[in-house]
């Protein structure tokens, strides 16, 4: 009797997990023909001089770019250099040092000459203790604030109670920003005055190189690991993240890449203390709307908004990935009442649902359901064969996706040459062997220690800059 | 169960399976093909859009700078989008505005795309034809763009048709028609202010000053919703021709009750450059919050920053509201007006109010700025 309901949960649970690849396969094949149609919008209106004819009239929203760096002295000098040039016209640019145990402030202060100044602050969202405010000698528009360590969304609350300006872009310390991604963005919630958030693609910059005028040269990282994350990013983030704001469900703003409307985020207390910030604060801000039937929306640029360090070694991809899940799974419960409520509409219906059954459960499920089907190889209850051949599909599938969705890189930035882009195909040819098995594995620990707050630290390099004549020329 | 279990063992099962893994396999294949084909065909369609693009803006400078007669005979149905490219891509000069639109009209270069977006059923080819009458630096079919604003609810078309209606705006009665339109639409589909400020302005930018002034009479006589006059007035601040203090005036004079138009007339003013120190002086006594906040912000730019502009200013540094304190130091800080001018104003000003804390506060940093 025992063995026999044994026998029945495994083939329920092997059942569940076949519906599980097929549910989550076909959505990726969805999101990649979806975010095409996207991108060939994108490539044909991108050349249009309504930008450029929108900058020069000045009549854009200034904006504050808050970029919150912790123990970041490789990387934020050069960050900052980038942010300070973008094609705008009225920004400022808040570091919000977090108790860094480094020389960030040191190199912050050696590097743009910073000076304090004690003006008395309105502080209405609460976080830890500030000790100085500095500004620039060097840019008028630049604001260091150095405060005791209190966690990423700490520091954004920091930056937001100092901010000036309605609306804030929120960026890592790592991140080189494209020159017009701020005006493309910023574009968006002058347009359209219900936006509440815009995101962009972010590329990964590891391998590439720098302009001395701080623009990104593409070449494809060295390292298997990088080059696994360029596909990725673009199957995982860009396809989806496109067709859930065309259906105005989307729920992530990338915490690389961001930008908000400041009322609404202060109007819910800004960032909750949570391991997922970014997606716990739409979530938050869309619940809030909905609640005060305030109609809004969240946009995306599929177009490369921001270069961003991927991790290059194992442990920091591994300790990264645990803590994306664990915060998915953290903010799900935290908003559970909005799942599957109708007074939520797409959010409470499609999305969080998807997050739910195929983000959120997808380790879990994929997990019990490889053990039952060994299960029942081992009761002798399932051929061989189409084990295999099961196996066989997934894999092949996994594939068609990943060359599926590395050609919508293409289309993003042609910049790769030709031996790249057929490197970068028999990379994606390997990702179902070794990656995609080794990322579902952390995705299931973090299921299991998903109260777990710890951050983990990522290891990250200097940006190199370009030595090559090319580079010399470029500048020219 | 047993179902289950009979039908993972079932050898159609396995023939579903291989031929599954067939498809896509095939799938990944042909998906590529597709994908690089269109990929290429873009490119090389790209590459001839410029390659003319190229051409024909020569021929534009010459026409333009040049007097060199426009050649009619060399057009041909393939240049019509690198032609309105290129002349999208030309400086925005009043003069070159008016010979570009009186060129737009003879080759009905504007007719030709609208026909060529009505005949395409592809989404991005409609988007295509449509952003390039947009980057018309004129245009003469404000009905077609009227039309896909209300036939269509895609935002993306909606956007490019409202920019391309705004560039067909040339006189006072089209100005009219045109806000009307943009209050019909702004219920509909929630554009923001700024856009609506970019649009105005984009309308207004070349039109003849008689033209308005004829548009800011309009606006008295049949005033609409608040907000939409305090879009025009910021776009005016945008426009910055030398009749607009004038119109900034007549409008805050019409409709000084209302504290945001005022606000926005403050604004508009000192961006223009315009000293106006007795209206400031006025509004300083104002005790509604957008007029102190805009007051405090641009009160030096709007007068000039002496000792007695401050003295107008110095309550706002004991302001109730901290956006309107921080606007007051900002501004002072902007235009180094010395801490002891401060304190001096403030003396003879507010003798009551100098032990306030934030007053205090705010001194003590202002050390470190100058």
């Amino acid at each position: 009797m025992i063995l026999q309901t044994i026998i029945h949960l495994l083939l329920v649970s092997q059942f569940i997990y076949l519906l599980n690849l097929i549910a989550t396969n076909l959505s990726s094949m969805f999101f990649i023909l979806f975010a095409l149609r996207d991108m060939m919008l994108s490539y044909f209106t991108e050349r249009s001089n309504l930008i450029q004819n929108y900058l020069n009239s000045q009549s854009h929203l200034p904006i504050s770019i808050l970029v919150p760096a912790y123990n970041e002295e490789t990387t934020i000098a050069q960050t900052l250099h980038s942010l300070l040039n973008i094609e705008f016209n009225e920004f400022e640019v808040i570091v919000i040092n977090d108790g860094s145990t480094d020389y960030t402030l040191d190199r912050l202060m050696d590097e743009f000459h910073l000076y304090p100044i004690e003006m008395p602050r309105r502080l209405p969202i609460p976080h830890k203790k500030i000790y100085t405010v500095y500004h620039s000698h060097l840019y008028h528009n630049l604001v260091v604030i150095d405060k005791e360590n209190g966690g990423k969304s700490d520091a954004l609350n920091a930056g937001i109670n100092l901010s000036s300006y309605p609306l804030f872009c929120t960026l890592d310390a790592d991140t080189i920003l494209n020159r017009d991604s701020i005006l493309k963005a910023v574009l968006r919630f002058s347009q359209d005055g219900t936006t509440i958030a815009t995101g962009g693609t972010i590329g990964i910059l590891n391998g590439s190189a720098l302009t001395p005028k701080h623009t990104v040269i593409r070449h494809l990282p060295r390292r298997l690991i990088e080059q696994m994350q360029i596909i990725e990013y673009t199957r995982g983030f860009l396809a989806g993240r496109t067709f859930w704001a065309a259906i105005n469900g989307l729920l992530i703003v990338s915490g690389a890449f961001g930008i908000f409307r400041k009322d609404i985020v202060m109007a819910i207390d800004g960032y909750r203390h949570t391991i997922g910030e970014d997606l716990d604060l739409l979530i938050r801000m869309r619940r809030y709307c909905y609640q005060e039937n305030k109609p809004h929306r969240v946009s995306y640029l599929p177009d490369i908004m921001c270069w961003t360090q991927a991790p290059s070694d194992y442990p920091s991809l591994l300790k990264q990935r645990n803590r994306w899940h664990r915060g998915l799974i953290e903010t799900l419960y935290h908003n559970r009442s909005m799942i599957f409520n109708p007074k939520y509409g797409v959010v409470g219906l499609v999305t969080l649902p998807y997050y739910l059954l195929i983000e959120a459960l997808n380790p879990l499920v994929t997990f019990v359901g490889v053990i039952s089907v060994i299960a029942l190889y081992l009761f002798n209850l399932i051929n061989p064969d189409t084990i295999l051949l099961f196996f066989v599909l997934e894999f092949v599938w996994g594939i068609a996706l990943n060359i599926l969705s590395f050609w919508l890189e293409i289309f993003l930035e042609s910049s790769f040459k030709t031996t790249e882009i057929l490197r970068l195909i028999l990379t994606s040819m390997l990702e179902p062997f070794y990656y995609k098995p080794l990322i579902k594995m952390e995705q299931l620990i973090a299921t299991f220690t998903f109260m777990n707050t710890h951050w983990g630290e990522i290891r990250r390099h200097q940006i190199h800059a370009q030595k090559s004549t090319f580079s010399q020329k470029w500048a020219a | 169960m047993d179902s289950i279990l009979l039908l993972q063992n079932h050898p159609v099962l396995i023939q579903l399976i291989i031929q599954t893994i067939l498809f896509f396999l095939l799938l990944a294949f042909i998906g590529l093909a597709i994908l690089i084909g269109i990929k290429v065909a873009m490119h090389l369609y790209l590459t001839s859009v410029d390659k003319r693009k190229e051409f024909w803006s020569s021929h534009l400078i010459n026409y333009l700078y040049y007097r060199i007669p426009f050649e009619f005979d060399k057009l041909s149905t393939y240049d019509l989008i690198p032609l309105a490219k290129a002349m999208g891509e030309l400086p925005e000069e009043s003069s070159n505005h008016q010979k570009l639109s009186t060129l737009i009209a003879e080759i009905n270069l504007d007719g030709h795309l609208a026909r060529r977006y009505l005949k395409s059923r592809l989404f991005f080819r409609k988007i295509h034809y449509l952003s390039t009458l947009a980057e018309l630096p004129a245009s003469h079919i404000p009905n077609f763009y009227r039309n896909i604003i209300e036939s269509t609810s895609n935002p993306l078309l909606i956007q490019h048709a409202i920019y391309a209606y705004s560039k067909t705006v040339r006189n006072a009665p089209a100005m009219n028609r045109f806000i009307l339109f943009l209050l019909k639409y702004d219920t509909l589909a929630h554009i923001g202010r700024a856009y609506c400020r970019f649009l105005i302005y984009v309308a207004l930018r070349h039109q003849e000053e008689r033209d308005m002034e004829a548009f800011n009479q309009w606006l008295m006589d049949h005033p609409p919703e608040e907000r939409m006059i305090r879009c025009v007035v910021e776009s005016y601040g945008l426009v910055r021709r030398p009749v607009i203090p004038h119109l900034l005036k007549e409008i805050h004079r019409r409709f000084s009750p209302s504290e945001e138009i005022v606000a926005g007339v403050l604004r508009s003013l000192a961006s223009c450059g315009s000293k106006e120190c007795s209206l400031l002086e006025k509004d300083t006594l104002r005790p509604e919050l957008p007029v102190r906040i805009a007051c405090a912000k641009i009160g030096l730019d709007l007068c000039y920053p002496s000792f007695s502009t401050l003295r107008h200013l110095i309550r706002y540094f004991f302001d109730k509201n901290y956006y309107v304190r921080r606007n007051i130091f900002e501004a002072c800080k902007r235009y180094h007006i010395s801490k002891y001018d401060i304190l001096s104003a403030a003396q003879m000003e507010m003798p009551d109010l100098l032990d306030d804390r934030f007053f205090n506060d705010m001194m003590r940093a202002y050390t470190f700025t100058r």
